[in-house]
């Protein structure tokens, strides 16, 4: 089967009515987005909502219930030509035991004609990675120093990054960001972020995906994700006057004061009314937004039991 | 062709564990076999009398001392390397044949090796002591080809078995591992009473090939543990 | 970087520094400005955030692209900077600082000794 040019195809990856089944409990029950190449998206979510089973499910490393995916166009599921051009390093990726960082760093080129040795050399060195320990002594943090270096120096179009910066200390992490931020400046690809420490990766994302309740919640470009929602505090009466029937994500009360996270942008009208009713108007961190939808959403599945019973 | 070789490169990146450990099990057990030998001799003086020799014709150590670590060698393959591999971007089917080729490596070398220390048994007269490892009724009585060939079947069944528990493993689990092993088992005995069963129907039949049937028979089983384990690898998941 | 307490977009918070920069001479007129790539990795942002951050600046006349050489500082622009950013004065500094002042219970003349004190 000759594989036909990369420009014959719509490229990115498409995501139409994806559905994932383990045993009776649905992970994922409608996901349907189009992520075109080229930029670097953060997917976030919860714990458990099904980031990482999505990217399994993107790269073939589990089958999907339902809906269809594509990657240029085509179904990646067992395609050489377009699975090469994926690279997804697992948070709990196992490695061969008996394998060595040097072992490792010697196979993996086999497996990406756009592999870069230089790449790699220099993150060895920037992460220090011993390279004569074998792969089941290494810490948690050289494991995904590890893992990053052969994520960026494979150099493949669809790289998935899963929580990278688990157990790397502050100056790994400024390794991580610099180097993907020029690898990503020099060679362009489409690199998927799952991640938890949202606000510190929040600033390499060009778009976010956020997973909720099984489908996407949200997709838009982060300085709109950014302005989804902001947080009023004051009195209790006057804020619920300022929030208007916009939709309250969370609430926290402390005796009279009300603290809530609505969802909207701030109008001009907000914040003069805010001044003369002496309440604050703060913008929400897209930490702070991605998981008020979390508890948004609990809450609704709560008060749905609730009506239920 | 360009996708399945990565696999192999993969699978040979431990070139030790797969190509010279078995050989040195092999030489262990040669090691042991002497021990034996030498304290038997220590009684009965050397070179060792014919009663010894005979049964020490019957020496199945070759046989025994390959098949552990090859299964494990087959499990660690489907297990971990798998993952590896699909985490870098290659399909099952590509996999699968790296990692096959790989298995037939590693059985040419269990199958040199053999032929190689039984070529030095015979040439050293049965180490000096008229103790056998390798020129033994299991491995054809010095016939070095049927030697090389039983011995390659055998690691090809073992690494295939090994290949195939460790990828019901990855794709449905530690119970239906369980079943699997049970199931292969009875299936096993059940084909063993079968044939002691219908002994004389079948026995006439072989006297021609002797030996070889067994050769025959592995390479059959070997087939079969290997299209099990590229059918459970299809439904693999990482 | 950090995002600023009122939830101004990182694009904008980019395009103030340059704009700043400018104004203190750091770039001249028709002198280059630094490339998205050469600012997404000083900033540790998103190459298009950096873009977007350029893009407003000629938006606003401030920087003008030369295709295939980069982007550079326009004719006038420091003035023209220096004109908005005065223009903005009252609505971004006088008005709130009142506004604040009278929260305290400060008359105006209280005020502007205060501003006389801080002048010295």
């Amino acid at each position: 089967m000759t594989p036909s040019p990369p420009s014959a195809h719509p490229s990115g990856i498409s995501l139409n009515h994806v559905t994932k089944n383990f045993g009776r409990k649905q992970v994922l029950t409608d996901v349907t987005a189009e992520l075109p190449s080229g930029r670097i998206y953060g997917l976030l979510g919860s714990n458990g909502v099904g980031k990482t089973t999505l990217m399994s499910l993107i790269c073939g490393h589990q089958f999907r219930t339902g809906g269809r995916i594509l990657i240029d166009g085509i179904d990646p599921v067992e395609n050489p030509m377009v699975l090469q051009r994926t690279c997804f390093v697992h948070e709990d990726q196992l490695y061969n035991d008996s394998f060595s960082v040097r072992d490792i760093l010697a196979v993996i080129p086999a497996f990406y004609p756009t592999w870069s040795a230089e790449t790699a050399d220099r993150l060895v060195t920037r992460f220090r990675l011993p390279l004569d320990t074998k792969s089941k002594k290494l810490s948690r943090g050289q494991r995904s120093a590890l893992a990053i270096t052969l994520s960026l120096a494979s150099r493949a179009a669809y790289t998935f990054l899963d929580e990278p910066y688990l157990g790397l200390d502050a100056s790994s992490r400024s390794i991580l960001y610099d180097e993907l931020l020029a690898e990503y400046a020099a060679h362009p690809r489409t690199v998927i972020i799952s991640t938890h420490l949202i606000d510190e990766v929040a600033d390499l994302m060009e778009e976010v995906v956020v997973l909720e309740d099984g489908v996407v919640a949200v997709q838009t470009d982060v300085d709109e994700a950014r302005a989804a929602c902001f947080i009023v505090r004051g009195r209790e009466a006057e804020v619920r006057t300022l929030v208007g029937d916009r939709e309250i994500l969370t609430e926290r009360h402390l005796g009279t004061i009300l603290s809530a996270t609505v969802r909207g942008a701030v109008t001009p009208d907000d914040r003069t009314l805010a001044e003369r009713t002496h309440l604050t108007i703060e913008a929400a961190s897209l930490q702070e937004f991605v998981a008020a939808l979390g508890l948004h959403a609990l809450d609704e599945v709560a008060r749905k039991t609730e009506v239920a019973s | 062709m360009t996708h399945v070789r990565p696999n192999l490169r993969l699978y040979l990146a431990n070139r030790t564990g797969v190509l010279l450990t078995p050989v040195v099990i092999l030489t262990i057990m040669l090691g042991l076999s002497l021990i034996v030998a030498g304290f038997i001799g220590i009684a009965t003086g050397f070179p060792l009398p014919e009663g010894t020799v005979v049964r020490m014709r019957y020496n199945g150590g070759a046989l025994y001392c390959v098949p552990g670590f090859l299964l494990s060698v087959g499990v660690l393959a489907m297990n971990r390397n798998f993952s590896m591999a699909l985490a870098f971007g290659s399909t099952r089917r590509n996999f699968w044949l790296g990692t096959s080729i790989g298995f037939i490596l590693t059985s040419l070398a269990v199958g040199v090796g053999t032929v190689l220390l039984l070529g030095l048994e015979i040439l050293t007269d049965h180490w000096f002591i008229n103790a056998r490892a390798f020129d033994v009724v299991a491995l054809g009585s010095g016939d070095p080809v049927q030697a090389f060939a039983t011995m390659f079947v055998l690691s090809m069944l073992s690494l295939y078995t090994g290949a195939f528990f460790g990828t019901i493993y990855r794709a449905l689990g530690t119970v239906w591992t369980s079943v699997a092993a049970v199931g292969l088992g009875v299936l096993a005995l059940s084909a063993g009473a079968a044939f002691l069963w219908k002994w004389d129907v079948i026995a006439p039949q072989v006297v021609g090939w002797e030996a070889w049937f067994f050769v025959a028979l592995g390479l059959v089983t070997a087939a079969l543990m290997a299209a099990a384990s590229y059918g459970a690898n299809r439904s693999a998941t990482v | 970087m950090t995002p600023s307490p009122d939830g101004r977009p990182i694009f904008l918070e980019i395009a103030d520094q340059i704009a700043a920069d400018i104004l203190v001479g750091a770039y001249p007129e028709q002198a280059q400005v630094p490339s998205t790539n050469e600012l997404s990795v000083h900033y540790r942002v998103n190459p298009a955030t950096a873009g977007k951050a350029l893009n407003r600046l000629v938006d606003d006349g401030v920087l003008y692209k030369r295709r295939g050489l980069g982007m550079f500082v326009a004719e006038g622009a420091p003035e023209a900077l220096r004109a908005r950013r005065r223009a903005a004065f009252a609505d971004e500094y006088v008005r709130p600082f009142l506004a604040e002042g009278r929260r305290l219970g400060l008359s105006l003349d209280e005020i502007t000794d205060l501003i006389h004190k801080e002048d010295r």
